[in-house]
């Protein structure tokens, strides 16, 4: 069956999907779609949109003067390059404004795209797709208009395969089940997927460094920021604490940390999520059985936990949960850190760390950290076509030899 | 230890009040956490973990427990190898891992004690004509089914003679329903069942089929939760009122228990009120501080049971939400603390990256 003929709802985009599936490839950072996407910007920053700090972020990854600094990690090559056909993508329903930040990559690669966002609408999506229909029904945009298809449907193994059937690539956000589910939708010989299944993040700290730091309440903003956004429970949120330094200085710097980030959170009136709460003292429970001595200590206003335990404890993805859950381990220095050789370590925020340290880390033989990402204490979620390891915008381009 | 365990069976379930009450589980609880603390290595590292030790004079509102979720992860046992009797499991929504209870002889038998001395208040202490409002297959090697498989086989021994009301697709089996309560006319019987069953498939269905039976004299105990009926927005007292007027039950009586504190359930009361007896208690933690919370204040509930030997289950911290209502004054009579579920925590508000649904 096709696509066409099962049931879903039309939220953006080409008026038919036949008009879509017309549509060939672009070349990558084709001059129209950076122009659409530099209106949309404009219109995505405008006042009424600083209510919701996530399309402040996507209005301002969407500036031209961003996506000519991205554009220019391209410029290199001088063969041709241009998108590979129909990308579809399923996106995750909770964290509201991924389905945009996929679709921008792939238009940017030169793809049309069929997108299907989560039926848990959100104020912050409904917002964002009113402002997208806005910028598409432009004339001067409109050939970009059947480039762009956004459904909402239920999750369906037949309207799986029909979206199978026409993709020229897949890209699957939403975890381990997730990816399973739809693989199960075979695709055409020459289609792939770009699969973001289960991941976990750490943070690594230098405890003199931080000590020396005058803005620790900088810190814990952009700590909360990478964290709390989404309950802790996104990729990219931080699961334990790695404290460089001796004894002495981490104890004092740990306690410092922790009283920042307490506050911080006390001045969003955020508290940890109670569904966690059971769950916490499970994780603890289980530590203290495995013999790795956990220290726990909590905060009675916000729920907070945080676990001083063994560099064991980092060896097993199980031992962590989200809500407001801490490992935290300490290390004399860097070079006694263990390997962590895990597909599953996506990202490591870090402070007070020089870039040179960072890399030796990655290019030790073996691999100290097998992270995707090591990017500054308030990074985490800041989005970047290279994620998770993949450069989107090469992934979904190819290269045309023209001789 | 064993003389205390067996002259409470000569009290009366719900005639302690608080001071005798509060003495009695007192000394129970730091007996028994004393017991496990002592002869379950995992309990004593969890309790250092989570409490920093245990000081076991302690009173009942810092009394350590564990939360249900261990039961999960870790097979905990206080006993040899060679007194285990038999294991428990339970799977609440299928993709979860089941808890898994280790029980002796002794912690058994007292279950079976307890819920004896506590349904018979609700019954009058006689085995009564039996309809289970539920498929055979519940009793079945079927995972998902071994939550209500347990409590049905638990209940059973209450009844005579158990009839299933509902086919393998759990519709109601008219010509068994109608036979069972024309056989019984004039005597009491004996219906339970789960929450939402008895919702769906006996008050739904019977209504769209238009079929009239009269169960006035039906004893109706169900639970299991109120969480599917929540998304039908049918409240407690509405499904009171459609029993009484469909069937004519009057007699209904909700029920809180769990397996990981098997035997010791939560009796609704004929002012709607879940009582505590004198085999348990409900204390109520902030969903946050963990700190105790007074009367009419919502949290987790922590559960108390004297009844667990074999295995570290005398004080848990379940997932769901309640809220204590009084003690010792309920309209009804009962003394001890009467209290009101108000359902499990969902997971569903979490953000994060997983779950494209």
């Amino acid at each position: 069956m096709t696509f066409q003929a099962l049931n879903h709802s039309r939220i953006a985009g080409a008026e038919s999907f036949d008009d879509l599936l017309k549509e060939g490839p672009r070349r990558i950072f084709d001059p129209m779609v950076v122009e659409m996407l530099s209106a949309f910007s404009k219109i995505l920053m405008k006042d009424e949109a600083h209510a919701y700090p996530d399309v402040v972020s996507l209005g301002f990854f969407c500036r031209r003067a961003n996506l000519s600094i991205v554009a220019r990690r391209y410029t290199l090559n001088d063969a041709i390059r241009i998108g590979r056909g129909h990308s579809v993508h399923y996106t995750p329903s909770n964290v509201p404004l991924n389905f945009c930040y996929s679709m921008i990559a792939a238009l940017l690669a030169g793809n049309s795209c069929v997108v299907r966002l989560s039926n848990k609408a959100s104020v912050v999506t409904e917002f964002v797709v009113e402002k997208l229909n806005a910028i598409l029904s432009r004339s001067e945009f409109e050939a970009l208009r059947n480039r762009i298809f956004l459904f909402r449907s239920q999750a369906d193994d037949k309207l799986n395969q029909a979206l199978g059937d026409i993709a020229d690539i897949r890209i699957i956000w939403g975890g381990d089940q997730t990816v399973r589910d739809i693989r199960k939708a075979s695709l055409k010989p020459h289609a792939y997927d770009i699969t973001f299944p289960d991941r976990y993040s750490i943070c690594l700290i230098a405890a003199k460094e931080y000590l020396e730091e005058n803005d620790k309440r900088g810190i814990a903003t952009a700590f909360y920021n990478d964290t709390f956004v989404f309950d802790q429970n996104a990729c990219s949120s931080p699961k334990a604490i790695l404290w460089i330094g001796d004894q002495v200085s981490v104890s004092r710097a740990q306690e410092l940390f922790w009283n920042q980030l307490d506050q911080q959170m006390r001045r969003k009136g955020y508290k940890c999520p109670a569904s966690k709460t059971n769950e916490k003292l499970t994780k603890i429970a289980g530590l203290a059985v495995s013999g790795l001595e956990p220290r726990v200590s909590r905060s009675n206003m916000t729920g907070n936990v945080i676990v001083n335990t063994m560099p064991e404890a980092l060896e097993n993805a199980d031992n962590f949960t989200g809500g407001g859950y801490f490992l935290q381990v300490q290390f004399e220095h860097l070079a006694a850190l263990p390997v962590i050789n895990d597909h599953r370590l996506q990202t490591v925020t870090h402070f007070g760390f020089a870039q040179t340290e960072l890399e030796a880390l990655v290019l030790s033989v073996p691999t100290k950290l097998s992270a995707e990402r090591l990017v500054k204490i308030g990074n985490a979620t800041a989005f970047d076509v290279i994620w998770d390891g993949y450069d989107l915008i090469g992934q979904m381009s190819k290269f045309v030899l023209v001789q | 230890m064993t003389d205390k365990m067996d002259s409470i069976f000569d009290i009366a379930p719900y005639s302690m009040a608080r001071a005798e009450k509060v003495a009695f589980l007192q000394s129970s609880m730091s007996e028994l956490t004393q017991f496990h603390y002592d002869r379950c290595s995992e309990y004593k590292a969890m309790i250092d973990a989570l409490f920093g030790g245990c000081d076991f004079s302690t009173n009942l509102d810092e009394l350590p427990y564990l939360p249900v979720g261990v039961f999960k992860h870790h097979r905990l046992k206080s006993i040899p190898d060679d007194e285990v009797f038999k294991y428990m499991r339970s799977s609440g929504t299928s993709g979860q891992r089941p808890s898994e209870i280790v029980l002796d002889k002794k912690t058994a038998n007292l279950q079976t004690k307890g819920l004896t001395k506590t349904l018979n208040g609700v019954l009058g202490g006689q085995r009564l004509p039996m309809l289970v409002v539920d498929s055979e297959d519940a009793l079945g090697a079927n995972a998902n089914f071994s939550a209500r498989g347990a409590a049905i086989r638990g209940f059973s021994m209450f009844g005579r003679r158990p009839v299933f009301a509902l086919d393998h697709d759990l519709k109601p089996d008219l010509l068994r329903i109608k036979s069972f309560f024309d056989q019984h006319k004039d005597k009491a019987v004996f219906v339970f069942g789960f929450t939402f069953l008895i919702w769906t498939s006996l008050c739904e269905t019977l209504a769209e089929l238009d079929i009239q039976i009269d169960m006035s004299n039906a004893i109706l105990l169900h639970g299991g939760g109120w969480k599917k009926l929540v998304n039908k927005a049918v409240s407690p007292a509405a499904f009171k009122e459609r029993l009484k007027q469909q069937f004519n039950i009057s007699r209904i009586h909700d029920y809180y228990g769990m397996v990981e504190q098997t035997g010791s359930i939560y009796v609704e009361c004929d002012a709607g009120h879940l009582h505590c007896s004198v085999f348990n208690d409900v204390l109520i933690k902030d969903v946050i501080s963990l700190e105790n919370k007074n009367f009419g204040e919502e949290g987790l509930i922590q559960t108390l049971s004297i009844f667990p030997y074999s295995y570290p289950g005398h004080s848990i911290l379940t997932e769901d939400l309640g809220m204590l209502l009084g003690e010792d004054d309920c309209p009804c009579g009962r003394k001890g603390k009467y209290f009101r579920v108000l359902g499990r925590l969902a997971e569903a508000e979490i953000r994060g990256c997983s779950d494209t649904l």
